[in-house]
């Protein structure tokens, strides 16, 4: 009987180790991730290279519907009604435009969509968007590839136009 | 105390290899922003410790780094119509899987047909098998809900023969109007070398026959309904047959057996802000044929089920945490706790922290009941496990895009 309270206890005792380190890293996750909640504001637009060949803000068009940037992000939907294949370019995950798109528009997080990503290139099913730098090459690589759709920051949507007046002039 | 030196030397094996491939498809591998090839690699390092019960390996419960993963992913967009794809990988999983490179998947993947509202297309070679939530992205760790998957639907101890087939996989895609549906099925065969299907179907009685063969076939829809766009749901049947070789010293008794295995899963997943909830059930049906050479033969048939419930909460941008209660019956029929291989009930306590968004860190908690599924290792021992018993766990996660 001694033996098996002795073992109860030394069992009990385990476990509360375990606990203790696992409120520990969960406080030290807490702690250090603080910082990054600071950074995630910031409004964002879809961008899309129009069959015309210039690139336009996505709500502003009528040729597709707004239900299909979901579809198209999940990788789901892969080509447009008139059988141009849709290319979808991503900033990185630590963005907070991409954050903010991931949120607004596919109503998710970073993490989660990423697992839907990763669950396509790490199973062979498919290929996930093409992650570029910053805004200034999803704006380069909207315009030079017809079929493409991305987004930037709200603020940097008068840039759209100027490109296009770079582009016609050249 | 750990195999320092062993594990280095094994690890450094398979970790060159991996790393001349990983030049290689770096070299290969154009701009970061090419569509036409793309290369991913991935390596993790984990840590074990189990407490009233080995695990994995006899060393568990002294502590054992034998848990890594190294893998290099590459896919070619060859045109509109063709696609290759595959995976090498090299899994240290204590004494189940030693590091060894091994091919994951390498399939072509051909385009049938898309209009835009329909998609369908054939891929051919060795296929990632899907079944349930997280089975085909299974070996990428960040993909995973925290470090192990639920064994009572994932079946651990059998990864390689559930993971992929040597076959043909058809699938489709279509927009409806009630939502989105993915559908498909697959046929094939899955060898391996290792002796883990031996192991778990024969408890390690190698004078009985060889099974490094099985025989798979199943379907797979995926829904996503358009007015409830937080909801997904799946469903999965695989029947699978291991072939079963009988060693000649038994078939003057034995002539012919064959086992079979019917699996039937229905999943669910709902996303609440930062809250996501999945649950997964799963039937299970077996059926065995012994035919005897002076005898009549036996048919077996039985029935059981599994199941778990998962909440998944991100507090923070960078900060994942799961609660998973599991839960898994063998047989129906028998639902007495002293057969500790035919049940299993496990609560999990798990985070990850993306540390950059290349690295994160993932540890879990699992407080066992019973030990249904658990990878029978060499020197696997019925005796020394404990009816309750728990596992500590920790991984570092590393991935690269070139």
């Amino acid at each position: 009987m001694a033996i098996f309270s002795s073992y109860h206890l030394k069992t009990d005792l385990n476990r509360r180790k375990l606990f203790s380190t696992f409120v520990g890293i969960l406080s030290l996750s807490l702690l250090l991730n603080v910082q990054i909640l600071a950074a995630a504001d910031a409004t964002v637009s879809v961008i899309v290279h129009y069959p015309n060949g210039h690139v336009v803000e996505y709500q502003k068009q009528n040729a597709y519907s707004p239900e299909m940037i979901d579809k198209i992000f999940t990788s789901k939907l892969r080509s447009w009604p008139n059988g141009l294949p849709i290319q979808a370019f991503i900033l990185p995950v630590n963005n907070p435009v991409h954050r903010e798109f991931v949120h607004k528009y596919l109503n998710t997080n970073v993490y989660q969509i990423q697992r839907i990503w990763n669950r396509l290139i790490f199973s062979g099913r498919g290929i996930a968007p093409i992650e570029l730098l910053n805004e200034e090459e999803m704006i380069q690589n909207v315009y030079k590839t017809p079929g493409a759709v991305g987004y930037i920051s709200t603020r940097n949507l008068y840039r759209l136009s100027q490109t296009s007046i770079l582009k016609e002039s050249k | 105390m750990f195999p320092a030196m062993h594990l280095r030397n094994r690890f450094g094996k398979s970790a060159c290899r991996l790393s001349c491939a990983m030049i290689l498809a770096s070299a290969m591998a154009a701009s970061p922003a090419s569509a036409e090839v793309q290369a991913n690699a991935f390596i993790s390092q984990g840590f074990i410790k189990s407490y009233d019960s080995p695990f994995l390996t006899k060393d568990s419960e002294e502590g054992s780094f034998k848990l890594n993963e190294i893998g290099l992913n590459l896919n070619w967009i060859y045109n509109s119509d063709w696609r290759f794809s595959g995976q090498l990988l090299s899994q240290t999983f204590g004494d189940i899987y030693e590091g060894e490179p091994k091919i994951d998947y390498l399939l072509a993947d051909y385009l049938l047909f898309d209009n835009g509202l329909n998609r369908a297309g054939i891929r051919a070679g060795r296929v990632k098998t899907p079944y349930g939530l997280y089975n085909d992205s299974r070996d990428y760790p960040s993909s995973r809900p925290g470090i192990f998957l639920p064994s009572a639907i994932y079946f651990e101890g059998l990864r390689d023969f559930m993971v992929s087939t040597d076959g043909v996989n058809l699938y489709s895609t279509h927009f409806l109007s009630g939502g989105t549906l993915e559908v498909d099925a697959y046929y094939g065969e899955k060898s391996s070398s290792d002796d883990s299907l031996e192991l778990y179907l024969l408890k390690g009685i190698d004078n009985r026959g060889d099974i490094n063969r099985m025989r798979k076939y199943g379907l797979n829809l995926y829904f996503e309904p358009n007015a409830l766009p937080s909801m997904r749901f799946n469903y999965s049947y695989m029947n699978a047959e291991p072939l079963i070789d009988l060693d000649p010293a038994i078939t003057g008794l034995i002539s012919d057996a064959r086992y079979a295995v019917g699996l039937h899963m229905l999943s669910a997943q709902y996303q609440y802000k930062n809250h996501i909830f999945s649950s997964e059930y799963m039937d299970i049906q077996t059926h065995t044929d012994i035919e005897y050479t002076f005898q009549p033969s036996d048919n077996i048939d039985t029935k059981g089920h599994a199941y778990y419930f998962q909440w998944q909460w991100l507090p923070l941008p960078s900060l994942e945490t799961w609660l998973r209660y599991s839960y898994y019956l063998g047989n129906n029929d028998k639902r007495d706790e002293d057969n500790l291989r035919g049940y299993s009930k496990v609560s999990t306590l798990a985070l990850r922290w993306h540390i950059l968004p290349e690295l994160n860190f993932t540890a879990q908690y699992d407080h066992r009941q019973g030990h249904a599924n658990i990878p029978i290792f060499p020197e696997y021992d019925d005796n020394e496990m404990d009816k309750h018993w728990s596992v500590l766990s920790g991984q570092l996660n590393y991935h690269k895009k070139f």
